[in-house]
C-alpha cells in the first residue's frame, strides 16, 4: 500500500521525467526517486500505471533519466503546433522531414540504433547528404519528366525546390539564413531539438556542429521507427494503416483520399 | 636484346647482381616448376609462346607495417617478342595487364585479373597473342623477366634458398584453366591454416587506422616527417584511457589540448595553430570522423577450412564519444579494441597477465629498474581500464535487455565474477604493498630514482583507486543480474525488428505524395519528442505579457524571418525631428527647464511640421533623466545620452509647465548633478502653441 510519501515521489518523479534536461547524476533527489522506481515494484507499478492513464511509457531508466514515449493520443503528445516556425504546411513537412532525415543520417543501420554514443552532424555536410538522396530521386529525361498520375507532389520535392542556402538581404531578415532555404530548416530543427535535450551545438570555424544525444537515439529506437516503418510498409502494400492522425481537417481528408486510391 | 632481358637469374645471380648494384631488393626469387617433384626451371613443354593461356601463379605479398597491405607484384606486362609480332614492330611492353598494389581495392573488382589471398596473390592472364615473356614487377623494385618457353603454370619462390610453396590446390582441375595447363598440388603453409591465424591478423589491423593516418598525415599542409601521427595516436588513447571510468572522463578539447602541447614540442618553431590542427587531426582519425564515425572496416582471408578461402570482416573502432550523464558533457572512451592496440598483446586472459605483470613490477622494483617498473605500471593502469570496461558492457547489456546475455549470466558468468572478485582484492594487496616499496625510494638521494618512484606511485595509487572503484562494481553486478531479472520479467519484450531507417523508413518517406509524408512526420515529431506537458496560461501574466512592450531578444529573431523580405519598416522617430531636438538643446543649452526646451522646439521653423514631435523627444529625454523606468533597456539611456549629455540629471523644484498642452513639473536638466545643484534656470510660458494641423 502506497503511503502520501510515496504518492509525491510519484508525483515528483513525473516531474522530472517531463524536464528533459533534468538528470539523475546532478540532482540527489531525482536520483533517489529513480532508484525507488528501478527496485521497488509497488512503487514501479504504481508509477507504470499513472503513465499508462496519461498515455506514457518508460522507455528506459538508466543514467539519463526516465525517458518517456507518449501515445499519438496521449494529452503530453508533442505536435506540430508545438513547434516554432512550423506556422506554413510547409514548413511543418520540411521540419518533419528534416528530423527522419537525422535520424537516418544518425543510424545508418539496424545495429547502429542499439548503440549507445553520441552522434556528430555537420549541417552543412547533413544538408549535403540530403540534396543528394532528393538528387538522385531526380527522373533526368531530355523530354522532361513524366507527371505520374498523383502529381509531381512526392515529399523531396518540397525539400529539393529549395536552395542550399539562402541569405536575407533586406528588412529584419538581412544578413540571416532566409526560411526559403533549406540549410534554414536543418539549423532550425537541429535548433529545437537542443531545446528538447536531444542533441547540442558545438561550433567550429567552418560550420555548426551538432550532436544528438542519447535520448535521441531513445526515442528513435524504442518509440518512431518501428512506428513510421510499419505504416509505410502498409502503404506500400496498399493495406489501411492505423497510425494516429495529428494534422488538420484537411490533412486527413488528402489522407483518407490517398488511402482509398491505394486500395 | 630479349633474350638476355627475358633470362630469368638464379637466385645465386640475383644476390650478386643486387649487391653489387646496393639497390634494395626483395629477398623473394623467383623458380618455376611445372610439378610437384619438378625441379626449377625445368620447363614445361605443354607451355607454348602464341597459344592461349590461363596463368596462375602465386606471388608473395610485401608486408608493411599495417599488416599484409601490398603485394609483391605491382604489374605484369606482357612482353612480346619482336620476331614474332604479326606487323613486325618492336613492342617489348605491349600490353599492360595490370598496375595495381592494393589488395583491398583489388578485392571488390571481380573482374580484375587478380584474385588476392592472404599473403599471396593469384593472378589469372589470358594470353591471347603471341607472348615471349611475362615481367612480374615486385613492389620493391624488383623486376622478374620469365619467358614463357621455360614457364610453368605456376611461379614458386625461394626465400633464403628455401623453396616455399603458397598455396595447397585441392587436387581437381580448376574450371577457369584449360586442361593443356597442369596445376599441381601444392604442400600447406601451416601457418596459414592455424586456426588462431584468421583473429591474429584481425589483432594486426587494430593498428592500421593509426599507420593510415600516418600515411594520409603527408598530404595534409604541414611540412612531411615533423610529426609523428602514430605517436600522437598512441598519446591520445593514453590520456583517454588515463581518466576513463573516473568521474571526470576527458573531451575532445581537453585532449586536443593535451596534442598540441605534444606537436608544439616536436616542432618548437611551426606556429602555434599548426600545432592544434596536428591534434585535431590525429584525433578524428582515431574517431573516423572522415567516415562519420562509423565502425573501422577491413577484410581479412581466412585460409583455416582446408582447401577453401573466405573472406571476414573486421570491424572496430578506437574511441568513441559518449555523454557523460552527471556532466552533461560529450566525453571519449577508449575501446576494448584500443586498450588491445595499445597493450600490444593479442587476445589474453586479463587478469593472468595482471598478476604476471604485478610479479614483474615487483621483480623490477626489488632490483631497482625503476623504467621498467614504471613501464610495467603503466601497463596494470591499461589492464584495469579493460577489466572494467569488460564489466561495464556485461552490466549495460542486462540492463537492456536481459536477454541478449541470460546464456552468459547462465553458464560463465557468475564464475566469472568470482573470479574478478577474488582477483581484484588480491590485486588490491599486492598494490598497496607495492606502493609501499615504491614509497620508500621516494627519498631517495638520486634524482632520477626519486622522480621515477614519484611516477610508479602515483600509477600505482590511481590504479588501486580503480580496482576499489571495480571491485564496488563487480559486487554489484550480480544484483543488477537479479534486479533486472525482476524488472524486466513483466515487461513487455522489446521489438527484436529495428528497422534500416534510411532504406526502409526515410527513402520511402521521401517518396510519398506531400499529404502522407505530413501525416508521418507529424507521428514521427510526437514519438521522438517525447511528452510535451500542458502550459496553461496564468491571467496575471498574461495582462502583463500583453501590456509589455514587444521582446526584442536576439534569440526571437528567427521569428521573425518567416516574414517576407520586404522594404525596411519606418523608424518611429523621424531624424529631421531627432536633428530638431538636437537643435534646441544646442540653442538653449544646459542647465534648461524644460519649458524652454519644449517652446524652442515649437518655435523651431525649419523643423516644420516635426517641431512637435521634437518636443516630445526632449520631453522624453528629460524624463528618462530624472527617472529611467527600466535600467535594463539600453536605448532609452543611449538615446537620452546622445541628445543630453552622458551624465545628464533632471529634478524639480516644483514649478509646473506654463505651456499649452503640457503639464507636469517643469524640470530642470543639467550635464551633471554639480550643475543642478547649482542650476536655477527661468521658465519659459506661453500662451499659444502652432497648430498641429497647420503643418
Amino acid at each position: 500500500m502506497l503511503t502520501e510519501t510515496d504518492h509525491t515521489d510519484l508525483g515528483t518523479l513525473l516531474a522530472f521525467a517531463l524536464q528533459p534536461t533534468q538528470r539523475p547524476g546532478r540532482s540527489p533527489e531525482y536520483r533517489r526517486i529513480l532508484g525507488r522506481y528501478r527496485t521497488e515494484a509497488d512503487f514501479r507499478t504504481a508509477t507504470d500505471a499513472v503513465l499508462h492513464g496519461l498515455g506514457a511509457i518508460a522507455l528506459a531508466d538508466g543514467e539519463f533519466g526516465l525517458i518517456l514515449g507518449v501515445d499519438a493520443e496521449s494529452p503530453l503528445a508533442f505536435r506540430f503546433s508545438d513547434m516554432p516556425h512550423t506556422t506554413t504546411r510547409e514548413g511543418r513537412l520540411l521540419a518533419g522531414l528534416v528530423i527522419v532525415g537525422l535520424a537516418a543520417w544518425a543510424f545508418p543501420s539496424p545495429a547502429d540504433l542499439d548503440e549507445e554514443r553520441v552522434r556528430r552532424v555537420p549541417e552543412i555536410e547533413f544538408e549535403t547528404w540530403f540534396r543528394q538522396i532528393c538528387d538522385r530521386l531526380k527522373v533526368r529525361d531530355a523530354a522532361g519528366e513524366v507527371i505520374p498520375e498523383e502529381g509531381l507532389d512526392q515529399a523531396w520535392r518540397v525539400y529539393a525546390a529549395l536552395p542550399s542556402t539562402l541569405v536575407g538581404d533586406r528588412g529584419r531578415g538581412s544578413g540571416r539564413l532566409s526560411p526559403k532555404c533549406s540549410l534554414y530548416w536543418v539549423r532550425t530543427t537541429l535548433s529545437w531539438l537542443e531545446g528538447q535535450g536531444m542533441a547540442r551545438v558545438e561550433s567550429t570555424k567552418k560550420e555548426q556542429t551538432w550532436t544528438l544525444t542519447e535520448r535521441f537515439r531513445v526515442q528513435v529506437r524504442d518509440m518512431a521507427a518501428e512506428n513510421a516503418y510499419s505504416f509505410l510498409a502498409a502503404v506500400a502494400r496498399g493495406e489501411p494503416t492505423t497510425i494516429g492522425h495529428k494534422g488538420s481537417e484537411s490533412d486527413k481528408q488528402d489522407f483518407q483520399d490517398y488511402e482509398k486510391d491505394m486500395l | 636484346m630479349a633474350g638476355a632481358a627475358f633470362r630469368t637469374k638464379k637466385p645465386a645471380e640475383r644476390r650478386a647482381a643486387s649487391s653489387t648494384t646496393g639497390r634494395p631488393t626483395s629477398s623473394w626469387h623467383s623458380t618455376v616448376s611445372s610439378g610437384p617433384n619438378s625441379t626449377p626451371s625445368s620447363g614445361n613443354p605443354e607451355f607454348a609462346p602464341g597459344a592461349q593461356h590461363d596463368l596462375v601463379f602465386a606471388v608473395p605479398v610485401d608486408h608493411d607495417q599495417c599488416g599484409a597491405r601490398r603485394v609483391a607484384v605491382t604489374s605484369v606486362t606482357r612482353l612480346l617478342d619482336k620476331g614474332q609480332m604479326p606487323d613486325g614492330r618492336l613492342h617489348g611492353h605491349a600490353v599492360r595487364l595490370a598496375a595495381w598494389c592494393n589488395a583491398s581495392t583489388m578485392l571488390r573488382e571481380s573482374q580484375s585479373p587478380f584474385r588476392s589471398i592472404k599473403g599471396s596473390a593469384v593472378v589469372h592472364v589470358f594470353l591471347s597473342r603471341a607472348a615471349a615473356a611475362l615481367r612480374i614487377t615486385c613492389a620493391r623494385g624488383t623486376k622478374l623477366s620469365v619467358p614463357l618457353s621455360s614457364m610453368a603454370n605456376k611461379v614458386r619462390y625461394e626465400r633464403d634458398g628455401m623453396v616455399e610453396v603458397l598455396f595447397e590446390h585441392d587436387g581437381g582441375h580448376r574450371p577457369d584453366v584449360p586442361p593443356n595447363v597442369s596445376m599441381s598440388p601444392i604442400v600447406p603453409l601451416k601457418g596459414v591454416l592455424d586456426p588462431s591465424f584468421p583473429s591474429r591478423v584481425a589483432v594486426l589491423m587494430r593498428s592500421r587506422p593509426i599507420t593510415d593516418a600516418a600515411s594520409a598525415a603527408v598530404r595534409q599542409d604541414w611540412p612531411e616527417y615533423t610529426y609523428d601521427v602514430a605517436t600522437l595516436a598512441l598519446a591520445a588513447i593514453e590520456m583517454v584511457i588515463a581518466q576513463q571510468g573516473f568521474e571526470t572522463e576527458v573531451t575532445y578539447e581537453e585532449v586536443r589540448d593535451g596534442l598540441t602541447i605534444i606537436a608544439s614540442r616536436a616542432a618548437a618553431n611551426r606556429p602555434f595553430d599548426e600545432h592544434a590542427r596536428v591534434a585535431a587531426y590525429v584525433l578524428d582519425a582515431l574517431l573516423n570522423r572522415g567516415g562519420r564515425e562509423a565502425p573501422f572496416t577491413y577484410r581479412i582471408s581466412d585460409f583455416t577450412e582446408p582447401g577453401t578461402h573466405q573472406q571476414r570482416q573486421v570491424q572496430f573502432r578506437l574511441l568513441v564519444e559518449r555523454e557523460d550523464p552527471v556532466r552533461g558533457e560529450v566525453v571519449l572512451n577508449a575501446t576494448g579494441d584500443a586498450i588491445n592496440a595499445l597493450v600490444g598483446g593479442l587476445e589474453f586472459d586479463v587478469e593472468d597477465e595482471q598478476a604476471a605483470n604485478e610479479f614483474l613490477l615487483e621483480r623490477q622494483l626489488a632490483r631497482g629498474a625503476f623504467d621498467a617498473a614504471e613501464a610495467a605500471a603503466r601497463k596494470a593502469r591499461v589492464l584495469s581500464v579493460r577489466l572494467a570496461s569488460d564489466l561495464a558492457e556485461l552490466v549495460k547489456a542486462t540492463r537492456r535487455d536481459l536477454r541478449s546475455v541470460i546464456d552468459h549470466w547462465a553458464s560463465s558468468a557468475p564464475a566469472s565474477l568470482d573470479e574478478s572478485l577474488d582477483h581484484i582484492r588480491g590485486r588490491i594487496d599486492v598494490e598497496h604493498r607495492l606502493l609501499g616499496k615504491v614509497r620508500e625510494t621516494l627519498t631517495s638521494d638520486e634524482p632520477d630514482v626519486a622522480t621515477a618512484s614519484a611516477r610508479i606511485a602515483a600509477l600505482l595509487d590511481e590504479t588501486q583507486k580503480r580496482h576499489e572503484h571495480l571491485l564496488r562494481q563487480v559486487i554489484s553486478a550480480r544484483g543488477v543480474f537479479l534486479e533486472e531479472q525482476d524488472r524486466q520479467a513483466f515487461r513487455p519484450p522489446m521489438s527484436l525488428h529495428l528497422p534500416d531507417l534510411t532504406i526502409e523508413v526515410f527513402h520511402p518517406l521521401l517518396t510519398v505524395p506531400t499529404s502522407v509524408a505530413e501525416v508521418i512526420t507529424a507521428r514521427w515529431l510526437s514519438d521522438v519528442s517525447g511528452p510535451s506537458p500542458l502550459r496553461l496560461p496564468r491571467l496575471h501574466r498574461l495582462v502583463n505579457d500583453l501590456w509589455n512592450l514587444r521582446d526584442a531578444n536576439p534569440d526571437r529573431q528567427a521569428d521573425l524571418d518567416l516574414d517576407e523580405a520586404g522594404e525596411p519598416d519606418p523608424p518611429v522617430l523621424r531624424p529631421a525631428a531627432i536633428a530638431a531636438a538636437s537643435r534646441a538643446v544646442e540653442r538653449v543649452g544646459l542647465p534648461a527647464r524644460l519649458s524652454t526646451l519644449i517652446s524652442t522646439c515649437l518655435d523651431d521653423e525649419s523643423a516644420g511640421e516635426h517641431c512637435y514631435q521634437a518636443a516630445e523627444i526632449v520631453t522624453l529625454a528629460v524624463l528618462w533623466c530624472f527617472a529611467p523606468e527600466d535600467p535594463d533597456f539600453a536605448g532609452g539611456t543611449d538615446f537620452a545620452s546622445r541628445l543630453l549629455g552622458p551624465r545628464a540629471v533632471a529634478d524639480t523644484d516644483g514649478s509646473t509647465l506654463a505651456i499649452p498642452g503640457w503639464d507636469g513639473d517643469d524640470l530642470i536638466v543639467a550635464q551633471t548633478s554639480d550643475d543642478l545643484a547649482a542650476a536655477n534656470p527661468l521658465p519659459t510660458t506661453r500662451t499659444a502653441t502652432p497648430r498641429q494641423k497647420d503643418f
